[in-house]
């Protein structure tokens, strides 16, 4: 039993270490466009992350989440194209907006559950596209805001690469410590049974509400990474399918993992951007993936992978173990 | 873990609506590849008339690598069947001319942008650093256009052409050096003379109804300024503006009918053009009050879609007009016609010309296009009889040519058209004012469309 | 602390559902340490009562007393914080985790750390001193490592009552911890009943008179909401009344 934990465990280190170095290296080892096609991904996963946290951890699933990464991205957006401020205010802006808004729909969602939790976030999402392009002066509207440069130290792409894959690692850790965490062990219990929650003595509203901040933080951070990679905003980054991608690649991934939604965005990047060469009618292909991936795995490609281990480890261990 | 499988039901719903939204046009059965990088010149020399003469021997052509176009436009999505057409315009081109221009070779590859900007801005990433291209076309849309331009402003290896986002500021307030419009046109270009046409015509007062969005704003104000200063009236109470999608435009309609105006300027796109036609003929104000229309909502692109008595005889103004009689225009109609079965749209003629003037600008080069700003110089030196008429670029890089009053005709063949009705010759993007006057002023908005008088 | 005051004081409390009574005037007075039963036939308000006292319902009419306040309106979340336990007739158990996430969920549940997210959570100390008492309570040791989803019916409704001591309360609400249970499982649940701790204020359900009158010193007996006998075991029993209403079910 403990053997195979350790077993399981050093696979997967080994595993994040080939990732890890994979990362570091992969300026030295792909052309630009790829580099900026891992760091796009980089961004995603966390984005997706930040929506697992609620749908996987919590059981919250959220279709509004871009809202928030938005708020933040144009936040920044307003405050180097419109204002001209410098990188401190931008970025400083950028938490606010995305905090705030995190707030604000962490206050209005936290008493729903289920399908009117989806609804209610839904509403959200739309209320910042319909302010995107309502508030063409603030915003931008459709042509959303252009001329948002990155920092001077990381303006290089492969330095900025550097920049998101650190930020990502290091939001990537502090998640993996917040769902271990007592907090994250009362999470768990909220997916599973509010009512026990409650009577357990667990206020779950605050719950919501702290969790769905945590959530919005994250995805805050990867409205920002995001829009200092491209250097642009629009409404098309708050519409309703930027948050229902945030979702889908949690799920091709496998919720109530980390890693699964990580792996999930890197799988639809490279759907959207290198297989649509070849392929003509890619989001059919999308499409056809998701649903086989909701049909034949529903713990994701993750969840699939760690049962067949499973299932592989226990016929080992049961072959010579049959005497006892 | 009782709610996941309820949640799992509803996301299995969700996917499949996305992946259906997301769905290519089903309706686009002409081609199946996307990436057509031919290096062998295609279908031999055929013909090779259109362009005139200049294939010049005189000069040896410089060709280390083959020079590559990448092209960006939405082939999936809701603007699938405007981008194809997009997509098959700029094909057909090099199907019909030789890609061995004096010894170089011609490569192009299409790539789609789901109407996406950040999509969009990804493609370009790749089509300039791992593909190569020298030039970029794109977009259809004004915003991801824009979005492009800015991503390119500063690579001085690429040239970026917009033969249709048509965003004003990009070659009036906002230039970037190595950006041009050849082929293309700004959204007030066209509106501006049909405000001029619509007070020679005796009207006095206009209402307007415009998709609420920047490009609605500009085809709005290029009408109401004109109009207003040539003596007319438009009341800015009387300007519509409907959310960008809306597909009940009833209320409106009524409306635009209570304020009783001489005519309705309408600007509108996607869904909303054949919602707002059928409003109009439902509440019976076709033959009372006269509809003129923005060039996009003219185009045969949409009135095609549309029963033929609500849009027979409709009044719009553009740079192009498939029923125009002119060989220039007529021979690209034909060959499109013959390969796609549909009359081509202004996305389909404004992808040729683009290659048009790609193509000219290699021959005026000698092949050799590493000097992008004095490539950009030759191809705005360049005079052509494009599909759309004569062409040239003004100094900030956008098309100066003849503009049409166009009426939608039906054709023997029972097709809808547009025939020219009334050209105005030599406009360009500030006509009639002169490019200082004109850029004094603001770009158009919901506040500003520039009512004099009021 | 055998004070006047009753730890748990339901006064003439009455709930309504829209136009249906489900709890009719009850009055209760649960003294420190005591332990009483709620019997009934189905329909009789029994749950409806524990809703009530634990917050998950309202009263219509009438206040709920714990530990000397008046709770009345407060939210289930704290009266637990304040010391009240209540379990489910049909197991209301995080499912999909193990027994010991279970019991980690709630053992932290009336200390701070509850919210502590920046750093993981760690079963030992205190923490798994409750979680390993409460388990050995209830016999379930061996169970530890275990997915709830793969624990026998009986196994679960043990885990029922050891969650709900391992947020250490002073009163426990059980509702029917015998619940579809064997004959034998019955009797063996009743035995872990009657071990618990004597300091524990306990109330419970149980649809099986015969057990429920051998772990109480109190029984009040509920009929369509209303309270018809209030007395010790051996008073129910022999109470005309009782004896027809549950013949009659």
């Amino acid at each position: 039993m403990i053997r195979r934990i350790s077993l399981k465990t050093r696979v997967l280190l080994v595993l994040a270490a080939i990732g890890l170095g994979i990362g570091i290296a992969a300026p030295y080892l792909f052309p630009k466009y790829i580099v900026g096609l891992i760091s796009l991904a980089l961004i995603g996963g966390l984005f997706a992350q930040s929506v697992d946290l609620l749908a996987g951890y919590v059981g919250l699933v959220t279709l509004g989440q871009a809202g928030i990464s938005g708020a933040a991205a144009y936040g920044v957006g307003y405050m180097a194209s419109k204002v001209g401020a410098g990188f401190p205010a931008q970025i400083a802006v950028g938490l606010l907006t995305g905090i705030l808004a995190s707030l604000l729909f962490g206050l209005m969602a936290m008493r729903s559950n289920d399908v009117y939790f989806i609804m209610i976030t839904l509403a959200q999402g739309m209320i910042v596209w319909g302010l995107s392009i309502r508030l063409y002066k603030v915003t931008g509207a459709e042509n959303g805001l252009t001329g948002i440069p990155r920092p001077e130290p990381v303006n290089p792409y492969w330095k900025y690469y550097y920049l998101v894959l650190v930020v990502v690692v290091l939001c990537w850790m502090l998640l993996g410590i917040i769902v271990k965490s007592p907090f994250g062990a009362s999470l768990k219990g909220l997916r599973e049974s509010e009512t026990r929650m409650r009577m357990l003595g667990y206020n779950t509203t605050a719950q919501k509400l702290y969790v769905f901040m945590l959530a919005g933080f994250f995805a805050t951070i990867a409205g920002i990474l995001l829009v200092y990679l491209n250097g642009f905003i629009s409404p098309s980054s708050v519409v309703l399918a930027a948050s229902a991608l945030g979702v889908l690649e949690a799920i091709l991934g496998g919720v109530g993992t980390l890693v699964g939604p990580m792996i999930g965005a890197f799988i639809i990047v490279a759907i959207q951007n290198i297989v649509s060469i070849y392929v003509d009618r890619w989001p059919t292909l999308m499409g056809l993936i998701f649903v086989v991936v909701v049909l034949f795995a529903r713990r994701g490609l993750v969840g699939a992978i760690s049962d067949v281990w499973n299932r592989r480890q226990q016929e080992v261990s049961l072959e010579p173990q049959s005497a006892q | 873990m009782r709610n996941a499988k309820r949640i799992f039901a509803w996301l299995a719903v969700f996917v499949m609506l996305l992946s259906a939204c997301t769905d290519p046009g089903a309706s686009d059965d002409t081609t199946t590849e996307t990436t057509t990088s031919t290096t062998a010149a295609p279908a031999g020399g055929t013909t090779d008339s259109t362009t005139g003469s200049s294939d010049t021997t005189v000069a040896p052509f410089v060709c280390d690598e083959p020079i590559r176009i990448g092209v960006l436009q939405p082939l999936t999505g809701g603007l699938a069947a405007s981008g194809t057409d997009a997509k098959d315009g700029f094909e057909l081109y090099w199907a019909n001319h030789p890609m061995e221009i004096g010894g170089c070779t011609v490569e192009f590859r299409v790539e789609d942008t789901a109407g996406n900007p950040d999509t969009a801005l990804q493609k370009v990433d790749e089509l300039v650093d791992n593909y190569g291209a020298d030039i970029i076309v794109g977009e259809l849309l004004a915003n991801v256009t824009a979005a492009l331009a800015e991503r390119l402003a500063d690579n001085p290896d690429v040239i970026m052409m917009s033969p249709i986002g048509s965003a004003d500021d990009l070659t009036q307030r906002t230039l970037y050096p190595n950006f041009t419009r050849a082929g293309g046109w700004t959204s007030s270009q066209t509106s501006h003379v049909l405000g001029q046409w619509a007070f020679d015509q005796g009207y006095t007062s206009a209402a307007s109804i415009c998709t609420d969005y920047a490009f609605g704003w500009e085809m709005c104000g290029g009408f109401t300024q004109v109009f207003t200063e040539a003596g007319g009236t438009v009341d800015p109470n009387e300007q519509l503006w409907n959310p960008l999608g809306s597909t009940d435009l009833g209320t409106y309609v009524t409306q635009l009918d209570g304020f009783k105006p001489d005519a309705v300027f309408v600007l509108e796109v996607g869904a909303s053009v054949s919602d707002f036609f059928q409003n109009w003929s439902d509440f019976g104000l076709k033959d009372e009050i006269p509809i003129l229309a923005g060039e996009t909502t003219g185009d045969v692109a949409y009135i095609r879609n549309i029963p033929v008595d609500q849009v027979e005889g409709l009044i719009s103004s553009g740079h192009w007009a498939e029923g125009r009689d002119a060989p220039e225009t007529q021979e690209f109609v034909q060959v499109f016609d013959a390969a796609t079965t549909r009359l081509p749209s202004y996305y389909a003629a404004a992808t040729w010309t683009a290659a048009q003037y790609i193509d000219e600008t290699i021959r005026a080069m000698n092949g050799d296009l590493s000097d992008k700003a004095a490539t950009l110089e030759t191809m705005k030196g360049l005079e052509l009889l494009t599909p759309f008429g004569p062409s040239r670029l003004d100094d900030y890089g956008n098309p100066i040519y003849d503009i049409y009053i166009r009426k939608a005709v039906v054709r023997d063949d029972g097709r809808i058209w547009n025939e020219v009705i009334e050209t105005f010759e030599n406009i360009d993007q500030f006509w009639p004012k002169t490019p200082e006057e004109y850029l004094k002023q603001p770009v158009y908005s919901r506040d500003f469309q520039g009512n004099a008088g009021s | 602390m055998t004070s006047a005051l009753p730890i748990l004081h339901v006064d003439d409390v009455t709930v309504r559902f829209g136009g249906v009574t489900a709890v009719d005037g009850v009055t209760l007075r649960v003294e420190r340490g005591s332990r009483w039963a709620v019997i009934g036939p189905n329909g009789a308000g029994k749950t409806t009562l524990f809703k009530a006292i634990s917050g998950e319902v309202r009263p219509t009419i009438g206040r709920v007393h714990l530990f000397g306040a008046d709770t009345s309106r407060a939210h289930p979340n704290r009266k637990a914080q304040r010391g009240l336990g209540r379990t489910y007739q049909v197991s209301e158990l995080f499912q999909a985790l193990t027994v010991e996430e279970n019991m980690a969920i709630a053992a932290q549940a009336r200390t701070p750390s509850r919210f502590h997210s920046w750093r993981p959570l760690r079963i030992r100390g205190w923490i798994d001193e409750r979680i390993t008492s409460a388990l050995d309570q209830l016999q379930i040791s061996d169970e530890r490592f275990t997915v709830v989803s793969e624990m026998s019916h009986g196994q679960q409704r043990s885990l029922e009552i050891a969650i709900a001591l391992a947020t250490k309360p002073e009163v426990l609400l059980l509702d029917e911890p015998a619940a579809g249970l064997s004959a034998a499982e019955r009797r063996i649940m009743k035995d872990l009943v009657e071990s618990l701790p004597r300091d524990l204020t306990i109330v419970l359900i149980e649809h099986d008179m015969e057990i429920a009158l051998e772990l109480v010193d109190r029984v009040l007996v509920l009929d369509n909401g209303k309270m018809i006998a209030e007395g010790n075991p051996d008073e129910i029993r022999s109470n005309q009344h009782v004896q027809d209403v549950y013949l009659k079910s």
